[in-house]
């Protein structure tokens, strides 16, 4: 086995770790790859699903099929989330941060550079605890520490430690 | 960091309302293990001691009432835990709590309950404390202003048994609160959990009032209402009150007298 595909091959067993067990274990996984991981799916999540109620739908970044969502299931840069009438979830961030996204919404998480959600139809709450460090937690790579936005067409809300009164 | 992260997910999955109707022990019983769940959930997230104590004081009231077969009693004192409960977690969480909708014409509406959020449209960056709410719309300025306040639920009463039909009819059930000073129009939300997020059933209406009119199935729900303004901003949503819909209208049970 050359060096490349074992390498390929470690990337490749990481991301089926971060699908199946835990999905923040993947953070770890990829930090000790020895290549920069090429297909998305082995970013490290930057959410999960802490709880779906109705019909809830995600589609992943590489792929163009709907899945319905599910508790525990890892989201990462670039997924989208779709709640129908009467549909409604829970995302958990590992800083301690619930986006709750409420029926008849569509939602993007936004990359890791823009750290949080884009807002494109419905409604979301965000609830940001006392000392929340980021939607990535404030990990290298997770994102900017102590920062959560939501993104709309017409505007940007976001939420930091340094906020100050203008 | 990822122990807490599973800790937090397992907690937020919420209290579990169902819609099928259970018989009374069996919704007392469930109101009771979810004001429980909810006094747990505030300890972990670090609620004084006296707001924890006014909540299990509640509980300990609700069992109380369950062992003594009152079962409305106990499940009416189960609620209240579970709502102050729900109280002392938030105040515990401190932090920053928003809301974001995109309504018709792509317009934006910021709504803040807690902390301050920082509001950015076109050139224009404002920090909105709690309390204060922001309309963005392409083309126009930001429109600041209060968010609308939240009304107190009047009618009826909390656990009151009723039927719901799609269309109106006589004696129908009305749902009544306080006005807002602000508000142009009320949300009601029908849902079948207390935590309001599994949404049964949505009505509108222009005043302190509005028939209950839809499809419900029997069983538990809550009902809740929130005020919005002229932008389409919605204020904090009220605390929910229970509502038990049978499929029947309830009936008055007489027993036949004894002649001595």
């Amino acid at each position: 086995m050359t060096a490349v595909a074992h390498s390929r091959y470690a990337a490749r067993t990481c991301h089926r770790l971060a699908s199946t067990l835990v999905p923040f274990l993947a953070a770890a996984c990829t930090c000790g790859a020895p290549e920069k991981p090429a297909p998305e799916r082995v970013e490290a999540p930057v959410a999960v699903f802490a709880r779906a109620a109705g019909d809830v739908r995600v589609k992943h970044a590489d792929s163009e099929e709907w899945l319905a969502a599910r508790e525990g299931m890892a989201l990462r840069a670039e997924d989208r989330i779709r709640t129908v009438q009467g549909a409604s979830a829970t995302i958990a961030f590992p800083s301690g941060s619930t986006l709750e996204v409420a029926e008849s919404s569509l939602v993007t998480v936004a990359g890791v550079a823009s750290s949080g959600v884009r807002l494109e139809k419905g409604a979301v709450d965000v609830d940001w605890p006392r000392g929340a460090a980021g939607p990535g937690g404030g990990q290298a790579g997770s994102g900017p520490p102590g920062e959560f936005v939501v993104e709309t067409r017409a505007a940007r809300a976001r939420v930091s430690r340094e906020v100050v009164f203008q | 960091m990822t122990l807490a992260f599973l800790l937090a997910a397992l907690l937020l999955a919420g209290p579990d309302g169902g819609s099928a109707a259970p018989p009374a022990a069996q919704a007392a019983d469930s109101a009771l293990a979810t004001a429980d769940r909810a006094i747990a959930e505030a300890r972990a997230a670090g609620a004084s001691a006296s707001d924890l104590g006014a909540a299990a004081a509640l509980l300990e009231r609700a069992r109380a009432s369950l062992r003594e077969g009152r079962l409305d009693e106990s499940r009416r004192l189960s609620d209240q835990a579970w709502e102050a409960a729900r109280k002392a977690r938030e105040s515990a969480a401190g932090g920053t709590r928003f809301s974001v909708d995109v309504g018709e014409g792509e317009s934006t509406r910021i709504a803040v309950s807690r902390g301050t959020v920082q509001v950015e449209a076109g050139s224009e960056k404002v920090a909105l404390p709690a309390g204060q709410g922001a309309r963005s719309r392409p083309g126009s300025r930001l429109e600041l202003g209060p968010v609308p306040g939240t009304p107190a639920l009047l009618d009826p009463p909390d656990g009151t048994v009723i039927t719901v039909r799609p269309s109106a009819r006589p004696a129908e059930p009305v749902l009544a609160w306080s006005a807002v000073g602000g508000a142009v129009t009320y949300e009601i939300r029908v849902t079948r959990d207390q935590a309001g997020r599994e949404v049964a059933l949505r009505l509108s209406s222009a005043s302190a009032r509005a028939p209950l009119r839809g499809e419900l199935p029997a069983g538990d729900y809550f009902w809740r209402v929130a005020a919005v303004d002229g932008r389409g901003i919605a204020g904090a949503a009220s605390s929910p009150r229970r509502l038990r819909v049978a499929d029947q209208p309830p009936r008055l049970e007489v027993e036949k007298p004894v002649w001595r």
